[in-house]
């Protein structure tokens, strides 16, 4: 399928570049998180005593703030040392959560639940392992549709697109409706001195894909290889850690970001001019304070953890969501995901 | 068209007898199991001892004391499955798992299975819970067959037993822990080609059958089974119609859930012992393993020109079936 790409040129005026296009439609997107802010000061408070080396870390990761479902007072008293617990006290859980952002996706797509003929969840901190957290997103709407978890980690939602954009169009329903969400705070231990505190933030964002209806942004391009070996940043299994030794180095970050740009200028003779950048969401520091190289400005850096916090899945279509009203004619959406150690790849969305 | 060109299993080593189930004094005992739910067997990665001291009440514990995790099963069955076929990890182009008890949510079981089998596959976990069998081969069926890979490897995993209370005399009494793998490929043709397959969900009945993440395992016992039983007919009957199956060259296999369950299911479609292949009765329900591990034991028997019907259901709720062609030389 052939689209228009409209860029904008060194003189103002636009260009038309036509392209092979996969046919798939964004039609809408929604995030949600909890009300209650998870402060840096508060964390201090609690004496959690990050060193330099860690507070530099914190820096590159950009983030300012972070949302929580569970109550301050809390945190405090408990260091949420028991997981079990947590979950009574918690204001929200993960299919909450998820089933607020599927509501926004939904309003924002313009379509009903019934429309959709697949739903597919990601979670890496549910309730349940089984059944899937799709069953229980869909379950909350209350329809029977066909449902299963789909569990990639960082890099759900750039796997998801990727995914319905090879598959056969007599197989695709309709409208899909894919979910992540997490709410990390709820396993994260508070005691001690550790970096996961300052990281993570709860969260969930939806997206409708359409490969037969018309939507806000167009999927031209996508593309995910396999990277490396496994190296985790975070790993889940009662509370969460974070491996900060894990970590890629900022100039690592930069240059598969600046190699997803320039693989996309010179497959689609594209520029960065116009274009928001939704780059690895646990790297937005190094994003902004490289942004000069990456030849995009800081205000066309979509984020997804800056107040919220990080949201594994789930932060990647928060940062999207954010822009989604800002969306005009010829906006063009480069997504460039690193996984941790798992997959990177690219994405370019443009509006018709 | 896809072809399943080979299968592996992995169950676990400790048996747990009715016997043994009688012992622990919860009001059950090895005539009720038997009668009740026709299994007088089923494996654990737990010590017996374990089980018998503790009753497994704290299941964040039985990781500490299980010999085997479910990564653990998963890799040794896809190492049978890619003995079999007779390639290397690193043809596998995609690896797919389905767990519906992980030790660990992140990295995905898929990821970490693929990384002790030396495989730089993409790998990613699709999940649904007991008809991962059906899940996984209708999944693949979506993708336009130029854009898989040579090479697919998916596998079910669970040890449920860490999830069970072993004061409660009718869960104690279901589960065994397994796991199985199989290699699908569009390129390759292999002993079975796919040539049917369906998955879907009636996700308002959700909390039907639970596995808590830190806790335990949880069903409405009564309705679940009720509902298995005339799903499982169901998804026959529509094969039945749709597919030339003659059940004295046929056979069926369907979910592990419990051996009076499946003699429902073949008593109402004139389904002979001999055509019924199965393994709960020594192995428990293995949950989204147990359809393609019976399969998998039964391999060496596939005849030329039979069809193989799989029926499962499970948790979700969710449903699937797959008709598999065994290839005529």
């Amino acid at each position: 399928m052939q689209f228009t790409l409209l860029e904008v040129t060194h003189e103002g005026s636009l260009r038309e570049i036509r392209v092979e296009s996969s046919g798939m439609y964004i039609v809408g997107v929604g995030a949600a998180y909890p009300d209650t802010e998870l402060t840096g000061e508060f964390l201090d408070s609690l004496g959690l005593h990050l060193t330099d080396a860690e507070r530099g870390i914190l820096a590159r990761l950009g983030i300012r703030s972070r949302r929580t479902s569970l109550p301050l007072d809390y945190i405090s008293a408990t260091r949420n040392i028991d997981l079990l617990e947590a979950r009574t006290r918690a204001a929200m859980s993960p299919t909450d959560l998820g089933v607020l952002a599927a509501r926004q996706a939904l309003e924002r797509a313009g379509i009903t639940i019934e429309q959709v003929g697949l739903v597919v969840a990601d979670s890496a901190t549910p309730y349940q392992t089984c059944p899937a957290e799709a069953h229980r997103i869909a379950g909350a709407f209350g329809v029977k549709v066909a449902s299963y978890d789909i569990v990639a980690g960082s890099g759900a939602i750039p796997l998801y697109i990727e995914m319905l954009s090879t598959w056969k169009q007599e197989r695709i329903p309709d409208y899909v409706l894919f979910v992540s969400t997490n709410t990390p705070t709820q396993q994260v231990s508070y005691k001690g001195s550790a970096l996961a505190p300052y990281v993570f933030g709860d969260a969930a964002s939806a997206v409708v894909l359409s490969s037969r209806h018309n939507g806000k942004l167009k999927v031209i391009d996508s593309y995910l290889r396999k990277q490396g070996e496994l190296k985790p940043v975070v790993a889940v299994n009662h509370h969460m850690a974070f491996a900060a030794e894990h970590l890629p180095h900022d100039a690592e970050v930069v240059n598969l970001v600046e190699q997803g740009l320039r693989r996309l200028s010179e497959k689609l003779s594209l520029s960065t001019r116009n274009l928001v950048l939704v780059g690895p969401q646990l790297f937005y520091g190094d994003l902004t304070a490289n942004s000069e190289r990456l030849g995009v400005s800081p205000d066309r850096l979509a984020v997804g953890v800056a107040d919220v916090g990080y949201s594994v899945g789930a932060s990647i279509g928060v940062a999207i969501s954010s822009r989604w009203d800002q969306i005009g004619e010829g906006q063009q959406i480069v997504v460039i995901h690193t996984g941790d150690g798992l997959w990177s790849g690219s994405i370019l969305l443009a509006s018709e | 068209m896809l072809h399943i060109l080979g299968m592996g299993t992995c169950h676990a080593d400790t048996v747990i007898t009715n016997k043994f189930l009688e012992e622990l004094d919860i009001g059950t005992n090895a005539q009720w199991i038997e009668e009740k739910i026709g299994i007088l067997e089923r494996v654990s990665t737990l010590p017996l001892d374990y089980i018998r001291e503790t009753r497994n009440q704290d299941p964040r514990m039985a990781l500490d004391v299980a010999s085997m995790t479910p990564t653990d099963m998963a890799v040794r069955a896809a190492q049978d499955a890619i003995a079999q076929v007779g390639i290397a990890p690193h043809d596998i182009g995609m690896v797919i798992v389905n767990s519906c008890a992980p030790a660990q949510t992140v990295p995905g079981e898929a990821v970490r299975i693929a990384e002790r089998l030396g495989s730089s596959a993409v790998a990613f976990d699709v999940v649904t819970a007991c008809p991962a069998f059906a899940l996984h081969v209708d999944f693949l069926r979506n993708y336009e067959e130029s854009k898989l890979p040579e090479f697919v490897l998916c596998i079910s995993t669970a040890a449920l037993t860490q999830h069970v209370n072993y004061n409660d005399r009718s869960d104690g009494a279901i589960w065994g822990d397994a796991a199985a793998a199989w290699i699908v490929s569009p390129v390759h043709k292999g002993k079975l080609e796919v040539i049917h397959s369906t998955f879907t969900a009636d996700p308002t009945r959700c909390g039907a059958v639970v596995v808590d993440t830190f806790g335990f395992f949880k069903q409405d016992g009564r309705a679940v089974r009720d509902f298995s039983v005339r799903q499982t007919v169901r998804l026959i009957k529509a094969i039945e119609e749709n597919y030339p199956i003659d059940w004295n060259r046929d056979v069926f296999v369907g979910h592990q859930a419990n051996r009076t369950m499946l003699e429902q299911v073949t008593n109402n479609r004139g389904i002979p012992e001999s055509n019924h292949w199965h393994n709960v009765t020594y192995l428990g329900n293995q949950a989204g393993a147990g359809s393609a591990a019976t399969l998998c034991e039964n391999w060496d028997k596939i005849s030329p020109g039979q069809n193989i019907v799989v029926a499962v259901v499970g948790a979700g709720l969710s449903w699937g079936s797959l008709v598999l062609r065994a290839k005529v030389p």
